[in-house]
């Protein structure tokens, strides 16, 4: 489903963040992106969304060469991808309900699908009750869950989180941790950034570490593997 | 286009306008002054042609005899005036009658032409009215092949150097409203700019979700229009009821000459002002879209 070939990057200071990457994700796969910090994860993860362009190499997503898309199509290969921040990224003058509206909204969604996706959304991610309420009202496990609700409002097949529980308690974090299992069990793609050897260690998932932009190694039910 | 997805621009769009209120009445008054100062010009010039048409529509050539004429070849040279092709009417005036005229124009200081009838001064006259004003120089210069005129009159003159006022004001308007129309945009520009920079946040993230470029641009396009806009209907309120004073202030004391109606003036500039005001709007904001907006 995702897949890099040969992928360097080398960002216009000559900082090489990511050498000769190449990696594949399947359909339903829920990867961990581990590493410490500054290693590349968030440029391999701005690299899948096109944000930015590799120096070499090339990346196909379901079957679709990325590097290929036209300006103007873009933006219809993102509808296919949610995507979670750890700064979360909500907008403050917007309630819940309209926050994951206007994710639907911006894909020009009807007005029908609208007002029965987004409660959905919302009781998934169980903040049904807080619907009315602004981000700021919020503690930061429920503006994470806003976040997601975001993400997944437009079905996309894929969800890439970077770093979604660096702001969070670790008991939150779990809670996050929990409902991202459910998302991935009903098969979505996951691929999430992390340093947080507790979550990775307990998972049990696929973990990719990646060091000085180079993968060090790629395990199945693996661990994170270093002393923070 | 979804209908929903038009109001959600237009509740941004207003949302900026609010937000921005001072840049945005400044690009607001700049436009509506800028459309302003043209309108009344345009009034001037609308006024001043139509006027123009009265005078050609007055148009009489008139000929003067030298002074020693047969009145048997005064009825020759009327023949021959009769056969130039435009000619409407002939009329002939005496020295006697030219003397009379005078002297009855004059009125009070009539006495100033007393005794002047042994040794008349003013010349006798033929008086020709022609079809069309286009036909005046034709039959000036047909006339002019005439021996025994002294002199030829016609109200060319005037009507060219009216003309030449039209000229110059339509030019001095228009650079006039260029300079307030690059006030306009660039005023309309900048508080495009700041909405930007406002919605700096809110634009990434809909990129990140999958907005189109037009989705993000169109409601920053559409603040500018909808200021230019703005600006337009203003102008227009404006000079409707300025140039409605003004006729009621100034008719009465003017016979010869009716002004241009509002409705008509209203007509002529009413859709090329919308559209000068949105095309001042959208060109600013596309400037700062242009420059400022990283998508
Ligand atoms: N826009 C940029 N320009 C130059 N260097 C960058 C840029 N973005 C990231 N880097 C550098 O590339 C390396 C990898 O960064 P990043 O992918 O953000 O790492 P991570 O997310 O794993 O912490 C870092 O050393 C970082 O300083
Ligand atoms: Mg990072």
């Amino acid at each position: 489903m995702i897949e890099f070939k040969n992928i360097s990057k080398v960002y216009k200071n000559n900082h090489i963040a990511l050498s000769n990457i190449s990696l594949s994700i399947n359909k339903g796969e829920f990867v961990f992106l581990v590493g410490p910090s500054g290693a590349g994860k968030s440029t391999f993860i701005k690299l899948l969304l096109k944000e930015i362009e590799p120096t070499s190499g090339d990346i196909t997503v379901n079957g679709v060469n990325i590097k290929k898309l036209k300006r103007k199509e873009v933006p219809y290969y993102r509808r296919n991808i949610g995507i979670v921040f750890q700064d979360f990224r909500l907008l403050q003058e917007m309630t819940v309900f309209e926050n994951v509206a206007f994710a639907m909204q911006v894909v020009e969604a009807g007005h029908k699908d609208i007002k029965r996706k987004v409660p959905q959304m919302l009781s998934l991610v169980g903040l049904s009750s807080k619907a009315n309420m602004y981000p700021h009202q919020l503690s930061g496990g429920e503006q994470q869950r806003v976040v997601l609700a975001r993400a997944l409002s437009n079905n996309p097949g894929i969800l890439i989180c970077d770093e979604p529980t660096g702001n969070l308690d670790p008991e939150t974090a779990w809670g996050i941790m929990d409902l991202l299992n459910d998302i991935n069990k009903s098969g979505t793609t996951i691929l999430m950034a992390t340093h947080a050897k507790d979550i990775v260690d307990r998972m049990k998932k696929r973990v990719v570490a990646i060091e000085k932009g180079v993968i060090v190694r790629d395990q199945q039910r693996g661990v994170y593997g270093y002393e923070d | 286009m979804k209908i929903r997805t038009f109001n959600y621009f237009f509740k941004e769009s207003f949302k900026s306008i609010k937000r921005n209120r001072v840049m945005s009445f400044a690009s607001v008054t700049t436009v509506a002054a800028a459309l302003f100062i043209f309108g009344v010009f345009m009034i001037i010039i609308s006024n001043v042609n139509s006027l123009v048409d009265t005078v050609e529509n007055k148009v009489e050539i008139k000929a003067f005899l030298k002074d020693d004429i047969s009145s048997l070849k005064v009825r020759d040279i009327e023949k021959e005036i009769k056969a130039i092709s435009g000619v409407k009417n002939v009329t002939y005036e005496s020295k006697d009658e030219a003397l009379k005229k005078v002297s009855e124009q004059l009125g009070e200081n009539k006495d100033l032409t007393e005794g002047l009838e042994e040794d008349n001064p003013f010349p006798a006259s033929f008086i020709i009215k022609v079809n069309k004003p286009s036909d005046v120089s034709y039959v000036s210069k047909e006339l002019s092949k005439i021996q025994d005129f002294e002199k030829i009159n016609d109200a060319q003159e005037i009507v060219n150097q009216i003309i030449k006022i039209t000229n110059f004001i339509k030019l001095f308007s228009l650079i006039l409203m260029i300079i307030l129309s690059v006030i306009g945009i660039s005023l309309i520009s900048n508080t495009i700019k700041l909405t930007v920079y406002a919605r700096k946040r809110e634009i990434s993230i809909m990129k990140y979700i999958g907005a189109t470029d037009w989705f993000v641009k169109w409601p920053f396009l559409l603040e500018g229009i909808m200021l230019g806009l703005l600006g337009a209907l203003i102008a227009i309120g404006f000079l409707s009821a300025g140039y409605s004073y003004g006729m009621k202030m100034v008719s009465p004391n003017i016979l010869f000459f009716s002004f241009v109606p509002l409705k008509t003036i209203f007509q002529s500039i009413l859709w090329q002002f919308l559209l000068v005001g949105m095309f001042i709007g959208g060109f600013g904001s596309l400037i700062s879209i242009r420059k400022f907006l990283v998508l």
